[in-house]
Order: C-alpha cells, then structure tokens, then sequence
C-alpha cells in the first residue's frame, strides 16, 4: 500500500484512508469513493460558461491513477457520479470505463444521478439505491437511512466534508476530510471543481484531515 | 439675435420670478452649437435646467409651427442617472417643464424598478424623453432590434458622472456611448460631475478618443455655499472607546442637534449602522416615534419612497441614511447633516454636507460624530479641509477591465449579433480600451467563441457562434440568463422580507437569513420582526415586540481614507505633538495621546513607529505609517511576505487607516528584517506579486469578476432550483483558472485590479520611499497602545505563510461543535 495512506480500523475490517479521497478496503479489494461529479465543467461550457476542459480530464486521469495504484476488483462509487444531463464527458468516462472490463463498478444513486438506468447498464455499471457488504452498508446520503439501516455501519457522501482549524496567533484554514462518528462515516468529495462543506465533529469523533499529499488524523495534532 | 425657441424658454424662467444663471446659459450656447462637453454642477444649482432647456430650445425651433401637437417623435433624449432613486424625481422635473411648455412629449424611466409590463410597452412606443441607468441601457441593447429605438435620438446625458467615473458602471456608460455614437452620428453628448480633482480626466473619459472630442467644452458653475463644520465631543475623553465604529455613545449629543433643526439627515456608513441608530434613537426619545425614519438601499423601494416625499414635505424630524441619500433632489426642508464616523474623503464630507441649507440664503450644517477616540484627530483634520479648499480627492477611472468588454461583447450578440472588426474600431475609441491589442481582443473573441481553448472531441462548448458574418447567440437559455445577469454591481443573493399578508420590507442577503432559525428576532427597516418561515426567496416575518434583536450585518467593501486625508491626519498628528494647534478635537483628545506617549510614543510626521509586544495570542508587531487602509493592505502583505523568506513563520494580519499588524505564534525578527530593507521600493511588483499568491486578495477580487463576464449565475427569481446544476462559487472557478489556464486574462485581471485599485501600487511605492527617508523607531510595549488597540480586535484579517502545510496544520485544533 502506498505510504500516505493511513491504515484505519473499523468493525475488525482495515480501511485505507487515502489522500487521493479514497478509502481502499483491502480484505475485499473494494475501492471506495464518493462526489465524482464527472460532467460538471462540460455541463458549464455547454451552457456557455467557460471553464477550463482540463478539469474533466483531471477527475478520470485520477480516477485512473488510484485504480492501477490499488489494483481493486471492486470500485464502488457512494453517489454523485455524473453532475447533471448527459453529455460528451459520459461518453468520455465510458470509454474509459470499457477498457477495464475486469473491473466491476457499482453506483450507490445520489441525488445528482438524473441519468436513465440503462445508461448505467450500457456502461456496465451496477445501480443501486443501498448497497449492502457486511459489516458496511453503502449509501449516499446518511439522511436517507432508515431505521432499520442503523444497525449496520454505513459509509456515504454527498456532505463534501472539510474542517476547520484554529491555532495560535489567529491562525485558522479549511481542509477536506473523512469523518467517522458511531454510526456512519462520510468520505470526502472526489472530484475537482467542487466546493466543500465545512461541519463541527465532536470529540469522540474520527477526523482524517487531507493536507497536500498526506493524511493527518486529528491525533497528531497539538493537545 | 434669439430664436423664438430661446425667447420661449427665457419667459418660462421670468414666469416664475428666475432668472437664468450665466452657466447655465453657456451651456445653452454651447449645446445650441453642436458642442459636447462637461458640466461641473453641484446638485440643487439648477443643473437639469442647464442641459434640457437647450434641446427644447431646439425642438420648438425646428417645429415653430407643431411643436404642441401630438406626433410621434421617437426619443429624443436619453437621460443616464447611476441611482434608480434619482430617475423618479428627474422625471417629475422634466415631464413638468414640458407640461409648462405645452410640448405633448412623454417622459419616462427605464429602471429596474419599472414593472415589466410598462417596458413592454416602451418597446411599441419610446417615449420622448428616457430616464435610465448604465445597466438599464445595456438591457435596452440587449432587445431585438434596438436599434430603431435610437433612429432620432439628439442628446445623451450623464448625470453625476463623477459616481459612475471611478467604477465599471461608468466602462458601462463609455462602451453605450461607443455604440450610440455610430448609431447617431451627431448625437450630443454632455456629463454633468460634481467638483473632483480631476475634472478634465472625467471629460476626455466621457468623450473618448474619437473626434467627438474636438471642440468640445467643460463648463463650471461656479456656486459656492457658506459651510459651517462642527465636531460632536465626548465629555469625558477618558470613558470615550479607543475601538469601534458605531458611534452611539454621542448620541445623547446628537438628540438636541434634531431638536434645533427643521429636519435632520444622519448619515452612517453601513447599513447596519443605520438600523441600530435608529433603533437607539427611538429608545432614547420614545416621543420621536414616527417623525423620524429610516432609508438604506435594502429597504423596499415603497418605503423610501415614502421617506423621500415625508422629508420633501418637511414631515421628518430626522432620517437616519447611508450613501442611498447622498444624491438626488435637495429636500428643502433639511438644515443639518450629521455625519457618523469617518467620511474617509473630503469630497464625500463635503458633499454630504452640501445637502443641507437649501433655503435662500442659509448655510450647510454639518456635525461630525466621531465614534473612537482616534476619529477625533479625523475630526479635526475635516474641519481644517473644509475652511482650507484643500484639494479634492481624484476618481481615477478603470482601465480595461476585460469582464466588462466580455459582457458587452454578449449584449451586442444577443440581440442583433455584431461584426468583430466593427466593435473593435468602436470599443478602441473609448478611453478605457484605448490601449486593448488586437491579441487582447482575440483572446476575448476565442473566449466568449470556443471558451477560451481550441475544441477537443469531448468539448461542447457553445455560447457565441457565427452566423451570416455576424456573431450570434442562439440558445434561448443562454439569452435568458444573459439578459437577468447585466451589470456590474455584484451583490450577494437577495431574499425578499415580506409581512406574512405579503407586505414588502425590503431585502436582506440571503446567508444572514440562513443564519436565523424559525423564531428568531432580527432588526430590520427600523423594526424587530420575527422570522415565520422562509419559502423559496422569501422570508415571511411578523412583529416582535422586544429589542433583543439581532441586527444583520452586511458586509461591505470597507472604504479607505484617500490620500489627501491621510496627508491631512499625519499633520494633524504633527500638530499635536507640537502642541501649534488650537483645534478643540486635539485638545480634547491629548490625554489618550498622552497614554500613547507613556507607553510607547506618538508617531511625529517624520518618523515611522513600529511596537513589539507579546500576548496570549502570540506575537505581535503594529506598524503606523497612516496612509489609510489600501495602503495598508498592499504594505503590510509586502513587509509580511518579506519577512517570510527570512524564516519559515506564519501571520495573521490586521489593519486600519492608521496602521497595520502583523501577529504570529512565533517570534518576529523584526530587527534582523529591518537590517534587510524591509520598505525598500525595489522589486516592489515582484514582491507584492509573490505575496498576493498567499493571501486571499486576488481571489476575492475575482469574484465580482466572474459575475461580470458571466461565469457566476445567480438564478432566476423565484426559481433557483433550475439553474441549480450550474451554480459555483467564484473561488472553485479562481482555482481551475489558476490550475489550468494562468494566462487567463480574466484571472490577471484580477491580480491588475488588486494592484492598480485596492492596493493602489502608485500610492504604495509614494509611502515606501516616504519611509526610507524616515526615521524608524522600535518599541517594545507591556500591553496594547492606544493606537494599537483598534487594530488588534479587528477580526477581518489576510494570511501569509511561508511555511510547510502539514507543520502549520499540526501546531492547530480541531474546531469542535459548541457544547450549549
């Protein structure tokens, strides 16, 4: 495993913790991420706002790079695939996606997924509303739970989580971060071009912070 | 030998016992000879007389004969004012004059206040005489065949083109004037400014470079008013706050000031000032409960209506007000000004002043309230300024700003489409874009055609595209959001306040709004309201009755003293020192001087005092050139920054008109720094470049940027949730530019406007070598100065580091949720 990652334990499963914004589940070679939001910056330069292509470009190029890194047989994505309407870069992301038959990609549906359910199907993707591999149970949005989920551990997104520090001197900055609380966890935004929500954790909380390449747990920082 | 029209107009004034004034009538004469030109009029002189009279003149000239019958003249007149509240009583003005006159024409405005249904019926039928804003004009060009509205336009005129100068409305009103002037070849153009200090930039600016220039003139009037300047003084200076901007401790001082005057304007510099002033007021007099009120730009446009004709008719004993009042028709009744905290220019103080003693032969009133100690030596430093004839503050116009051109560029194609070369030859005539290259425009082209890159497979990119020679848009949608988007007033997202039977307040940003829970007491348009229930972009609210009110703090850009101020500060703090000056304002502020003097020294006009102290918060260093806050901004990033590449260390920083402070967890080397040339001038734009990249200025700066040239949506009213796929915050787009296409010329943009505007590199470089020639003084303090003390408690402050990321992250903490 690559050395930034940052080994977690949770329910006697080791999650890997990556800066890349990806948790890799060893044990069943599952690649976890969450918020691609692929189509975003051609959905803006289709309605005439200009925002650089590169940025899509960027997303599959990373999304890449962590796949031959983690070599999964599994990608689950926890919702927010494709950021609106179709258009080219769907395409573009499918083409990439049929290069690697070997691998199996399932969709976890966010609220951002709009598109129909055979478009997932011709691209060879799995759809669920809740995905459930014991001990986890795969969601986008933790609001969606239902009573009867809450004895599993659920791991989501759609939150863009981030937190905020404070040190000395008036010093304060913003960083993305994976949170894990009793009941769920929530992964950081995957894609670029993606804003971030900032939330309060409580001390008993998990906080993995992402500061350039390295994950920093918010016990290695000053008591 | 006069023309009938002349005699005709001549009589209109002896009916009502004036008699012309001679600017007035030069201007006549030099519109009547096909002039363009400047007129510089304060307001209330009759200046509208100047420039409507001698088109009528015309008018009744070349129709002797049917100039009182019904026609269809088409417009005659266009009308540019930058305040919608202005265009309302210019209207009346002008639709009256001709009532008078017996000339059947039509006046009417064009503002955004205009219900929909009135414009759609402009579009059958102009009217003769239009009054409009820069933005307005803009959303006229933006029709379907706009074109034919202007067929007989004779004469444009900008109204106080002083407050569109210094601003991208005032590019605005050069790029319509560009247009206009090939649409009609022998239109006359005339400004109308208030006195600035650089009144022949402002004419050249208006005219352009074209020849419409030649032979034109600038006009002045030439009224003076007598002016009598008063501070408002705390009795005991000692109990007086050294921090602060609210002021409402004098206000005790301030009730007999209403008292004495037939009506009363108080101005304050933000919004939430002006609510909490009139909140106090009401709880300090009870009995003033609806003889005064309250008029801020948020407020409904019912509502300061309202205000406005209660003041006109002398109703009010008071109105509390921000900028919204600093324009417009004089209201008779009103004697005094009173002005709460700082004015931060001379001109703004004296016009504010000016709108009071409009009675024959009385004099403008003005108090000024200062609301710290240190505003005292302002106070002074005021009153000097306006019995001296100090010079006035200058109002450099913009230079190029692309986002501008970009957004005129889609106007032109979404109407009738444009021919590239024809535009370019038209926006290079303007003073603004005198200097745009043609590689400059071509990237502008490439941006708004293929956004900004050359097409790949994947790329949809659609907006402008090309059709019959002529560069189009086509999409409906894309129209749709352009023609709800121009202008360059860039605000956050408004939500309505509304009475639950739908009565309109007003509007309040829509984060403080999502501050609020259900429930919750909030101050607005002078009363405590209780927020119901928010429903799409509107917050429903009923009357609490408590005073335990949150009052919304809007954010605004926070003004800086301009350079003539500061000048007149640092002589004043000379005087002091010396003890030659008899002001009351310096004496009754000498013994928190004194404290200043114990603890550390008073900073005299050749010298820079720098402290060093310590606190629980770390280290901190305050520096006190008095060159006002833009300077200080660009000064203290610079010295900062400076620091920074002698030891790896990270600062928070601070400042106000007066100084600037720089705080760290870790020690300064504050003496090894001061070894190195800190405030040399040399590599100034490389440094202040390099700085930049640390801190937040650039990116702030691009946001009003995005929302210009279209790459910010705010949605349509009512209806956010259809656009919702395309919203994105300006600092998402900062970063992909920064990422992906540095050379993008909107992002350096940015960095030009952070230099030339907000951190005035001119004036910067002037206070540099100013300090090389000081003397520097190092002290170290126990605790906070009184000069020291305003800046540390400001919580707005920029970042600089130079520091690895992870080794500042892990001297921090984690900000945990509240325990109530």
């Amino acid at each position: 495993m690559n050395s930034n990652a940052q080994a977690f334990n949770l329910r006697h499963q080791r999650l890997w913790l990556m800066p890349q914004k990806a948790i890799y589940w060893q044990k069943k070679k599952i690649l976890l991420v969450a918020d691609l939001h692929i189509g975003k910056s051609g959905h803006f330069r289709k309605s005439g706002v200009a925002v650089p292509q590169e940025v899509a470009q960027s997303n599959l190029n990373k999304l890449n790079d962590i796949i031959e890194l983690t070599e999964p047989e599994h990608l689950i994505i926890l919702g927010d695939l494709f950021h609106s309407d179709i258009n080219n870069e769907w395409k573009q992301f499918i083409e990439w996606r049929k290069n690697k038959r070997q691998l199996e990609v399932s969709l976890v549906i966010g609220n951002h997924d709009i598109l129909e359910t055979q478009n997932y199907h011709q691209g060879l993707i799995n759809v669920f509303k809740k995905l459930s591999i014991d001990p986890f149970l795969f969601v986008h949005d933790i609001n969606a739970l239902n009573n009867h989920d809450k004895n599993t551990f659920a791991l989501s997104g759609h939150i863009h989580p981030a937190v905020q520090l404070k040190g000395r001197g008036r010093q304060a900055m913003k960083l993305p971060c994976f949170y894990f609380g009793k009941k769920y966890g929530v992964l950081p935004a995957f894609g670029g071009f993606i804003g971030t929500h900032v939330i309060e954790p409580t001390e008993d909380n998990d906080i993995f912070m992402i500061a350039d390449s390295k994950i920093i747990s918010q016990n290695e920082l000053k008591p | 030998m006069k023309s009938g029209g002349y005699q005709k107009i001549e009589r209109w004034f002896t009916q009502r016992g004036w008699e012309p004034f001679n600017y007035q009538r030069e201007v006549w004469g030099a519109f009547l000879s096909e002039k363009n030109g400047l007129l510089n009029a304060p307001t209330g002189s009759g200046k509208t007389y100047a420039l409507y009279m001698p088109l009528l003149i015309n008018w009744i000239d070349e129709h002797p004969k049917t100039y009182t019958e019904l026609a269809d003249n088409g417009l005659q007149l266009l009308w540019i004012t930058p305040l919608r509240a202005l265009a309302r009583d210019i209207e009346q003005a002008l639709q009256q004059i001709v009532n008078d006159l017996e000339i059947p024409w039509q006046v009417a405005r064009r503002t955004g206040d205009v219900s929909s249904y009135q414009k759609q019926k402009m579009k059958e039928q102009m009217p003769e005489v239009l009054i409009t804003t820069p933005e307005s004009l803009h959303i006229l060009m933006a029709q379907k065949g706009y074109k034919t509205y202007f067929t007989d336009l004779e004469a444009i005129v900008i109204d106080e083109w002083h407050e569109l100068l210094g601003s991208k409305r005032g590019t605005q009103v050069e790029l319509g004037l560009s247009r206009l002037k090939h649409l009609c070849p022998n239109l006359n153009i005339w400004g109308i400014s208030a006195t600035i200090g650089n009144l022949q930039e402002a004419h050249d600016v208006l005219l352009g470079t074209d020849d419409t220039k030649a032979d034109s003139v600038t006009i002045e009037a030439n009224i003076e008013k007598d002016l009598e300047v008063q501070s408002v003084l705390p009795d005991d200076v000692e109990q007086f706050p050294w921090s602060g901007h609210l002021g409402t401790k004098l206000l005790p001082k301030v009730l007999p000031i209403i008292e004495e005057s037939r009506s009363t304007l108080i101005f304050t510099n933000t919004r939430s000032q002006s609510e909490i002033w009139f909140q106090k007021l009401l709880e300090a007099k009870p009995e003033l409960a609806g003889r005064i009120a309250l008029h801020h730009g948020s407020l409904s446009k019912e509502v300061r209506r309202w205000v406005e004709d209660a003041l006109h008719k002398g109703k009010l004993k008071a109105v509390v007000c921000t900028s919204s009042l600093d324009l417009g028709v004089d209201f008779a009744p009103v004697e005094t000004v009173v002005q709460v905290g700082s004015p931060k220019g001379v001109a703004r103080f004296l016009q504010r002043a000016g709108r009071s003693g409009h009675q024959p032969g009385s004099t403008s009133r003005i108090y000024f309230v200062p609301t710290n100690a240190l505003e005292l030596i302002e106070a002074a430093a005021l009153k000097t300024a306006a019995s001296q004839k100090v010079a006035l503050e200058s109002r450099d116009p913009i230079l190029k700003p692309y986002d501008v051109l970009i957004q005129y560029l889609i106007t032109l194609a979404v109407s009738d489409g444009f021919k590239p070369e024809q535009i370019y030859e038209e926006v290079k005539k303007t003073f603004a874009y005198q200097t745009l290259t043609q590689k400059e425009w071509n990237w502008i082209m490439d941006f708004i055609t293929t956004g900004g890159q050359s097409l790949t497979a994947y790329d949809e990119y659609s907006k402008v595209i090309q059709k019959d020679g002529l560069y189009k848009v086509i999409d409906k949608k894309i129209m749709r959001r352009h023609r709800m988007s121009i202008g360059t007033i860039t605000s956050d997202t408004m939500m309505s306040v509304k009475y639950l039977n739908g009565a309109h307040l007003g509007s309040i940003e829509e984060w403080f709004i999502a501050s609020l829970k259900q429930g919750d007491k909030f101050w607005f348009a002078g009363r405590s309201l209780e927020l119901v229930r928010t429903k799409q972009m509107t917050a429903y609210v009923r009357r609490a009755n408590t005073s335990k009110a949150k009052v919304p703090s809007w954010m605004g850009g926070r003004m800086s003293l301009s350079s003539n101020m500061s000048q007149m500060l640092r002589h004043k703090m000379h005087q002091a020192i010396e003890g030659t000056s008899n002001d009351i304002e310096l004496k009754t502020i000498q013994p928190i001087l004194d404290v200043q003097n114990e603890w550390s020294t008073l900073p005299d006009d050749n010298e820079l005092v720098i402290e060093q102290t310590t606190s629980r918060e770390g280290h901190h260093l305050f520096f006190y050139p008095f060159e006002g806050r833009y300077v200080h901004e660009g000064m203290s990033a610079l010295i900062a920054y400076r620091i920074s590449q002698l030891t790896p260390i990270t600062f928070s920083i601070a400042m106000n008109d007066y100084g600037f402070e720089l705080l760290s967890d870790k020690e300064i080397p504050i003496e090894k720094a001061l070894e190195h040339h800190l405030f040399s001038d040399e590599h100034l734009v490389e440094d202040i470049f390099s700085s930049l990249n640390d801190t937040e200025l650039a990116k702030r700066r691009f946001r009003g940027i995005c929302h210009i040239a279209g790459l910010i949506f705010k949605g349509f009213p009512g209806q956010q949730k259809a656009s919702r796929h395309l919203q994105s915050s300006s600092g998402l787009f900062f970063d992909v530019f920064d990422q992906y296409e540095p050379d993008n010329l909107l992002l350096q943009q940015a960095y030009d406007e952070v230099l030339s505007h907000q951190l005035d590199e001119v004036r910067l470089r002037k206070a540099l070598k100013r300090i090389q020639s000081q003397k520097i003084t190092l002290k170290t303090t126990e605790r906070f100065t009184p000069f020291a003390f305003p800046i540390m408690v400001d919580r707005l402050r920029e970042r600089l580091s130079s520091e690895n990321l992870i080794d500042r992250v892990k001297r921090m903490q984690l900000q945990l949720e509240e325990h109530v």
